[in-house]
């Protein structure tokens, strides 16, 4: 099994990817931190809420749900690039077993999603602290709470990625099912499902999207409500219609579940791939 | 330790309503190298495919060693496998390549340039595989298949894109293997490119075994004949009777034709007889000719007639006769495979450059 993970770690590493990726986080991530800061850090916004806004408590979050976007196109081309390639066939002849060499890749690649989660982090705190100092940053516990919820959203996403990837095996269309869901698709069919009439305006929260939102943004919303006091109530209120997560799950509860969804398509991966013809 | 024999059991694929393979059984020995022979289609690459553990036989087995391949454990250490040529990434240089599998055998990293120093591939060996020609492809593949210092080696149409010294290399260096107590199962649909090199046959056709067998018991079956050329063929036809000769026909354009002699047997017959001979030439059915008639079902309109073959040598590369492999190896124990000697690496113009990335400098500025 290590000398898999092994090879895994070297395929990432000798080519070309894992950095190209890398590069769009840290810039948005950085760019997200250090615009949040500042206008938190504008004196007519000190002015007006008469304290310093913890800015990093939502820039931390909506970056992290960027990064999302490239850990799971890093996943997705982990899972499915070795079938466009056909080096699938020298890394099947290697590996004790196809379920071995799965577990290889996702531990690989939930490795990478953390690293990419960190590096979200350490960019969007670095443009925080270069824009405004200390000043935009939670408290030190509610700061690590969100990293570590935020980094741990990447990672799911990245191990979803290849769970997909192996179960559909057709990257281009992986690419573009996975991308078109997760940009577009979520978002529409929340809509059609809040619409009164049908009744299923509870069915969102549990799509998978808003799952790995909710785990993301959750404490981060709550944190930078409560810097309010008594107003918190009505902060939390207008943040969440404002960035559409009204009635989203619990960062706990949403982290359950997007968890289980990526679960279940790694099982499907595993299934799938364990039958595939490789011809 | 593997004992290395590759045992095909009732091997049964069906690809939806197509059946690929049927019913097929052969035993590959250690110490042998067995050509698995047949027209294009006729189930050769499924067949490898399922011994390898890549596709799962629809019924039957195959073991390696008396297991299947996914009870190997380690299987790049029991069995290598050159089986297509376009199985790398474009973008990952082909020492990242081999270090990456090299890892996933748990081989030490010394192995990977030995290996590339074996293949002939140093020239191109830090330059992505994106550049790299079929010939290369086909060394880095057949590289890769060595990592693991295998006890099988299973070919798919190893001898496609590369050169005549690769491919005489190849023939050498597979000898070798197997003389050193190793299994080679090397698959072609041209009999006479593997021809010198193997010891026993397996022939499919339509997925299903036409002839397995030692490869000199296939020659034995050939027929032969002598074509002679006389000045009195009526006179050499009733000497040749006498001698016991029969069923002799006369060819169009005036020869005589006798078949199972030997050539020397019909001048001495000739010579007794008083009959000037003008000419004599010994024929025989060609290897080719009995592969294709095993083989020949597989195709219901006549892509084949009869003697196309018989000419010249198809895909022109491959000698018939007279062909012997690089004697006198050296005796060298060098880790790779002792007697083998490296391919002569590939030559610089062999090397295709990448239109994004100029490989710095393997041609001096003399050149230009």
């Amino acid at each position: 099994m290590s000398r898999l993970l092994l090879a895994e770690v070297c395929k990432v590493f000798t080519t070309k990817l894992w950095w190209a990726l890398l590069i769009p986080v840290v810039v948005i991530a950085g760019v997200i931190g250090f615009t949040g800061a500042a206008i938190a850090g504008l004196p007519a916004v000190l002015e007006e809420t008469g304290t310093t806004v913890p800015a990093v408590a939502l820039t931390v979050p909506i970056s992290m749900k960027q990064t999302t976007i490239f850990a799971v196109i890093l996943g997705l081309i982990g899972g499915a690039g070795e079938f466009r390639h056909k080096t699938i066939t020298t890394t099947y002849l290697t590996g004790s077993s196809r379920g071995a060499v799965l577990a290889a890749k996702t531990i690989t690649y939930a490795g990478l999603g953390l690293l990419y989660g960190v590096a979200t982090f350490g960019f969007c705190s670095f443009g925080a602290l270069i824009s405004s100092g200390t000043d935009s940053f939670p408290s030190a516990a509610d700061t690590l709470m969100i990293a570590a919820a935020g980094c741990a959203g990447v990672t799911a996403w990245s191990v979803l990625g290849v769970g997909i990837g192996t179960l559909i095996s057709n990257q281009v269309a992986v690419l573009i099912v996975v991308l078109v869901y997760t940009l577009f698709f979520e978002g529409l069919l929340s809509l059609v499902l809040r619409i009164p009439q049908l009744g299923l305006d509870g069915v969102p929260p549990y799509l998978p999207g808003a799952g790995s939102t909710a785990l993301q943004t959750d404490h981060g919303i709550t944190a930078f409500a409560e810097t309010f006091g008594d107003e918190a109530f009505g902060v939390r209120d207008g943040l969440e219609s404002l960035v559409g997560t009204a009635g989203q799950l619990s960062w706990w509860a949403g982290g359950l579940l997007f968890a289980g969804y990526a679960a279940m398509f790694l099982a499907a991966g595993w299934l799938a791939g364990r039958q595939r013809d490789i011809t | 330790m593997h004992d290395g024999r590759i045992e095909v059991n009732g091997l049964t694929k069906h690809f939806g309503a197509v059946r690929a393979v049927r019913d097929l059984s052969f035993a590959v020995e250690p110490g042998s190298v067995t050509g698995f022979l047949g027209p294009n289609g006729a189930g050769k690459t499924t067949t490898l495919r399922m011994v390898l553990g890549l596709v799962r036989p629809t019924a039957g087995t195959a073991t390696i060693g008396g297991r299947n391949f996914d009870q190997l454990g380690n299987p790049g250490r029991v069995v290598g496998a050159v089986l297509e040529a376009q199985n790398f990434h474009p973008g990952r240089k082909a020492r990242d390549h081999l270090r990456c599998y090299a890892a996933a055998m748990a081989v030490p990293a010394r192995r990977v340039d030995e290996m590339i120093e074996l293949v002939g591939l140093r020239p191109a060996a830090r330059r992505n595989a994106r550049g790299y020609s079929l010939g290369m492809k086909q060394r880095l593949a057949l590289a890769t298949a060595l990592l693991g210092d295998p006890q099988v080696l299973v070919l798919d149409e190893p001898a496609n894109g590369l050169d005549p010294e690769g491919i005489a290399w190849l023939r050498a260096f597979l000898q070798t293997f197997a003389r050193s107590g190793r299994t080679v199962l090397v698959s072609s649909h041209i009999l006479a490119e593997i021809e010198q090199t193997v010891d026993q046959v397996v022939i499919v056709s339509r997925g299903e075994c036409v002839y397995y067998g030692q490869l000199d018991e296939l020659r034995a079956s050939q027929r032969r004949r002598v074509l002679v050329e006389a000045a009195d063929p009526a006179a050499l036809v009733g000497a040749l009777r006498a001698a016991g000769i029969g069923a002799i026909d006369l060819t169009q354009d005036g020869r005589l034709s006798v078949p199972d002699v030997d050539r020397r047997q019909v001048g001495d017959i000739a010579l007794a007889a008083g009959v000037a001979l003008y000419g004599i030439a010994e024929e025989r059915t060609d290897l080719e000719q009995i592969f294709f008639q095993l083989t020949s079902g597989q195709f219901t309109s006549g892509q084949f007639t009869g003697g196309q073959f018989t000419g010249g040598q198809p895909y022109g590369w491959a000698p018939r006769h007279g062909f012997a492999p690089p004697s006198g190896q050296p005796a060298g124990h060098g880790p790779p495979l002792p007697g083998v000697a490296p391919l002569p690496g590939v030559a610089p113009e062999q090397v295709q450059r990448s239109p994004y990335a100029p490989p710095p400098g393997h041609r001096s500025g003399s050149e230009q």
